[in-house]
């Protein structure tokens, strides 16, 4: 296992590593600097400020210098907000994009595998239709279509929840818990709902298959009662699918975070990643790309090793 | 789906192939059916993939000569018109500087159809060298080819797009290219395992067998009989191209003013709808209705396409 485990992590290296020269190289080959955009710069102040982040390198040099400093966990000064390292900024953003991250993940996987069995028990029924139905509604509208829709019915023609903003934990005492949960209702809903689909369509598929395998007729034929059936021997078969899809949700709901955070005005690293987009702000962009791709394969590992522990028939190689 | 079964000639698959003899024999006395007409008929019995054919044809004609033949040009500021609710002359209202929806939506579907499609060729073009030449060569070509493909899908591709947007600017042409390279991906490992397979039939060995060089093989032999997987992942790819022209879009980083697309006419629409819903809903709801379409036809196709997954 735990040979696997080294084995594994250092397999995840490279992809990381690429992640860094890939963004890195097609952010300078880009024409014109981050300071090319600004309100007539004369030459001599463009000079100083690339000289001042190292822009005047040879490009190779800035590379390494960059990797050098991202290995210490430094991505640099941001080139907008002139005051801030990318890590502070990150940093500032991360209680939110996580809070809005980790609430719709958990959502997903609950309501999702919910759902997901439910369907598989009912199969061919209503039940059954009416969940693939809404599950194919799911997956084909994206999020900024649903979520500015819900914000219609919900806030603004119904007063029931607010239309964006952010509470935030720091503020609870002040504006109140309840205020909090409201903030955060719609954006983790909106968020979650593409993932809810297909994890309720992986999890109906598995559930079908494992309750047609042998060792559920077995449990049926010592006379075990239906609920004991599922819940002690088909889930626990029936949630490996469920634990591989880890990786690629982590990812969705990253790429998803975009949207969010732009449509209810919430100050995470999405926003930031955007408006670093927006400005051309190089270090900004490929910190929280660096950031992002790191999570996802962290996730992914996370997700075999998970795997190899639960399901005998993994070898670990 | 289908209730008769297919005739003995007709093997599903692989229309390429020689059938052998006896089932020539066969099927020249019950009058058989191609792999193609058998599939045409099981798509048309099809009734979701039928309607959504209809509507997207609708569509599609809208987006063509819509905006054309509509009394109100897309770009025409109207400030006393602003925020009105659909009515007789401007069908689905005007948005919150004047602007009819109506006209505006009809050139956001183009734009949007168009990169769809173009996205989607793109990722066809590249997908399909790929796959096969990794397919056909196998070994270390083939390893190496797919470690590639490997490596890139366990990349956030979303923001290597929006880097790339940054980098060389928001135009048409980037963003087809940008979507293309991101989708080819599940292109290429679905014609390379079609390859592998196909590589072992006899016909190949056969080509093989006479000197036919390895490249003609791929591009006469092999490419011909990945058509119908190659046009089920077609029909699934263009919705996601939509969504990710929209998705970039949405964000600014895709198609810019004057021009638009699903995507600015969605983010327009989210900020005014305070005072003009119909300018979200109306774009938001032809979008959501051709994804559904895509997907349906999709289903059909992969239904009458692959007996085998019946």
């Amino acid at each position: 296992m735990l040979v696997y485990t080294l084995k594994r992590l250092l397999s995840a290296i490279p992809t990381i590593l690429v992640v860094i020269a890939v963004s890195f190289f097609m952010m300078r080959i880009a024409p014109g600097g981050p300071f090319t955009s600004d309100r007539n710069v004369t030459p001599a102040i463009e000079a100083n400020l690339n000289a001042k982040y190292n822009l005047d390198d040879p490009l190779i040099i800035q590379f390494f210098k960059y990797m050098g400093n991202v290995l210490q966990g430094d991505f640099g000064p941001s080139f907008k907000y002139q005051d801030f390292t990318v890590t502070e900024l990150v940093l500032d953003g991360l209680p939110v994009s996580a809070t809005l991250g980790l609430s719709s993940l958990a959502l997903a996987m609950l309501v999702g595998s919910f759902l997901g069995v439910m369907a598989a028990l009912r199969q061919n029924k209503p039940t059954d239709y009416g969940v693939m139905t809404v599950a194919m509604a799911g997956i084909t509208i994206p999020n900024f279509v649903t979520a500015p829709v819900m914000v219609l019915i919900f806030a603004v023609w119904n007063d029931w929840l607010p239309t964006a903003g952010w509470v935030g934990w720091d503020r609870i005492d002040t504006m109140g818990g309840d205020a909090f949960i409201k903030s955060l209702i719609l954006p983790v809903i909106t968020l979650a709902l593409p993932q809810i689909a297909i994890i309720s369509r992986l999890m109906r598929g598995s559930m079908i298959e494992v309750m047609r395998s042998n060792f559920i007729r077995t449990a049926k034929a010592k006379g075990l009662s239906a609920g004991t059936i599922v819940r002690r021997h088909a889930l626990r078969a029936a949630i490996l699918p469920l634990v591989s899809y880890l990786g690629p949700a982590t990812a969705a709901l990253l790429s998803g975070s975009l949207v969010i955070e732009r449509i209810f005005a919430l100050p995470g690293i999405g926003q930031y990643f955007v408006t670093g987009a927006l400005n051309r702000d190089y270090t900004l962009v490929m910190g929280v790309v660096i950031l992002y791709a790191t999570l996802i394969v962290i996730l992914n590992l996370i997700a075999d090793l998970i795997i190899a522990s639960l399901d005998p028939k993994v070898k670990l190689s | 789906m289908s209730e008769t079964p297919p005739p003995p000639g007709a093997e599903p698959g692989m229309p390429h192939q020689h059938p052998n003899a006896e089932a020539m024999e066969a099927s020249a006395a019950v009058k058989g059916r191609s792999l193609w007409e058998d599939a045409r008929r099981r798509l048309f019995s099809n009734k979701a993939a039928v309607a959504s054919m209809i509507i997207l044809a609708v569509l599609v004609l809208a987006a063509v000569i819509g905006p054309e033949i509509t009394p109100h040009d897309f770009r025409a500021i109207a400030y006393g018109n602003n925020d009105l609710p659909p009515s007789w002359s401007h069908w689905m209202g005007t948005d919150s500087i004047g602007r009819d929806v109506l006209a505006r939506t009809l050139i956001g579907a183009r734009v949007s159809l168009a990169v769809g499609l173009i996205a989607t060729f793109v990722s066809l073009v590249i997908g399909v060298i790929w796959g096969a030449t990794a397919g056909f060569f196998g070994g270390t070509v083939d390893n190496v080819m797919m470690r590639i493909v490997d490596v890139l899908y366990s990349l956030p591709f979303v923001f290597f797009v929006i880097i790339l947007m940054v980098v060389f600017g928001t135009s048409l042409w980037i963003m087809f290219v940008a979507i293309g390279a991101i989708e080819w991906l599940t292109m290429a490992r679905i014609v390379r395992g079609q390859t592998l397979s196909l590589k072992e039939k006899e016909f190949v060995e056969a080509a093989r067998a006479i000197g036919v060089k390895p490249l003609t093989i791929v591009a006469r032999h092999i490419v011909p009989n990945l058509i119908g997987p190659v046009i089920i992942y077609v029909t699934l790819t263009i919705p996601y191209a939509i969504l990710a022209e929209s998705f970039l879009s949405f964000l600014g980083l895709g198609v810019q003013e004057p021009l638009t697309s699903w995507g600015v006419l969605i983010s327009e629409g989210a900020n005014g709808m305070q005072t003009a819903p119909w300018a979200l809903l109306f774009p938001a709801g032809m979008m959501a209705l051709t994804l559904f379409c895509f997907n349906f036809i999709g289903d059909g196709l992969r239904d009458a396409l692959d007996p085998k997954d019946r």
